[in-house]
């Protein structure tokens, strides 16, 4: 069975798979910035401006990932492991469960979708 | 020396004599109440300095607790940040690929188990502290209960002492009024008390001898008559 390589992530108790591919770094939560007409906020990772997508509540990490080539990080997780694990459908199966891949397009659409009507209309 | 004016009466200067001694005896309790009072007074006012030196130990306890849970904070967020590491580790293993990284993310895996229990034992003296914490405050609490007891006892006794002061003037007012009274001192009085008893002895015995010679007897009884006089009757009055 082919394995797959990635970080096992919680989300408010549910557990998550999370790509190699995808994951790149853990960090401290830093401090995070809103950002006006939109729900994303921003932080500052080494150096370079981030967008931040906040999933849950603050877990006091911060998880850089690479979505589509560009650098976005997820607050509101919590990392549990990184490991191989047998793919299982979208997922990988973990000490005999389903753990399903953690949709970062969902969570992007749901933000795009989520932005304040007045955005819209801002300069 | 005595001064009893006139006439003098032996059985009031017997009673006085015996007035005067339980006012010497209810005196001198009351001297020995108020050194006692002062006695017990300073031994709670030491009580109360160390007292208060086990509330300042205490309250020092609180602060070195305080630092304790700096310290123990400080490690979790070291043990945090180890364990993002530890993760960190692995990713790049993960990413590297069997069989290559493999070897990488079972050490991170092993160092995140590692780092889990030491979690663990941080929360565990956590709570071990807040328990601690907890114990120092109720102690605290019941200090300053045993501080204010002490503190209404004290003042009980600074009272007491000052009843017992008071006391102690008043017998010695009573003394000195009564001694005026009787004149002359305390000793005198009892002197006359027995030089008074002694001559109604004499003064019957005189009368018996009287009675028994009777070609004198009216004037002797006439002699003995403001001797008499002086005394007090007796329960079997002389015939």
């Amino acid at each position: 069975m082919a394995q797959r390589a990635g970080l096992l992530v919680r989300r408010g108790g549910e557990l998550a798979f999370l790509p190699a591919s995808m994951a790149r770094l853990l960090v401290p939560l830093p401090r995070l910035t809103k950002i006006p007409w939109d729900s994303a906020q921003m932080a500052l990772v080494g150096g370079e401006v981030v967008a931040v997508l906040v999933l849950g509540e603050a877990s006091g990490e911060l998880l850089l990932c690479e979505f589509d080539g560009k650098a976005v990080a997820l607050s509101g997780l919590s990392a549990d492991r990184v490991g191989f694990w047998p793919a299982s459908g979208a997922g990988v199966r973990v000490d005999g469960i389903d753990v399903p891949v953690l949709d970062l397009n969902a969570a992007l659409k749901e933000f795009r979708s989520d932005r304040p009507a007045a955005q819209e209309s801002a300069p | 020396m005595s001064d009893f004016g006139s006439p003098p009466n032996p059985a009031s200067a017997v009673h006085g004599a015996r007035l005067l001694a339980a006012l010497e005896a209810t005196k001198t309790a009351a001297t020995r109440a108020t050194s006692e009072q002062r006695s017990a007074s300073t031994g709670l006012a030491r009580q109360r300095v160390d007292l208060e030196a086990v509330q300042e130990s205490a309250q020092n306890l609180g602060m070195r607790s305080r630092d304790i849970r700096n310290s123990l904070q400080l490690l979790r967020e070291s043990v945090d940040r180890a364990k993002l590491s530890a993760l960190n580790a692995g990713l790049e293993g993960a990413r590297l690929g069997e069989p290559l990284g493999k070897a990488l993310v079972v050490m991170s895996d092993e160092q995140r188990n590692l780092l889990a229990r030491a979690l663990d034992a941080l929360e565990e003296h956590g709570a071990l502290l807040a328990e601690v914490e907890r114990d120092r405050e109720r102690c605290l609490a019941q200090l300053s209960q045993v501080s204010e007891g002490t503190r209404q006892t004290s003042g009980a006794l600074a009272r007491a002492e000052q009843q017992s002061q008071l006391t102690s003037a008043l017998l010695d007012q009573l003394r000195a009024d009564f001694v005026e009274l009787f004149g002359g001192d305390p000793e005198a009085a009892r002197a006359m008390a027995e030089t008074a008893a002694h001559v109604r002895t004499a003064a019957a015995s005189l009368l018996d001898l009287t009675q028994r010679a009777p070609l004198s007897a009216d004037a002797l009884r006439e002699l003995l008559r403001p001797l008499l006089a002086l005394v007090p009757a007796s329960e079997d009055p002389p015939r």
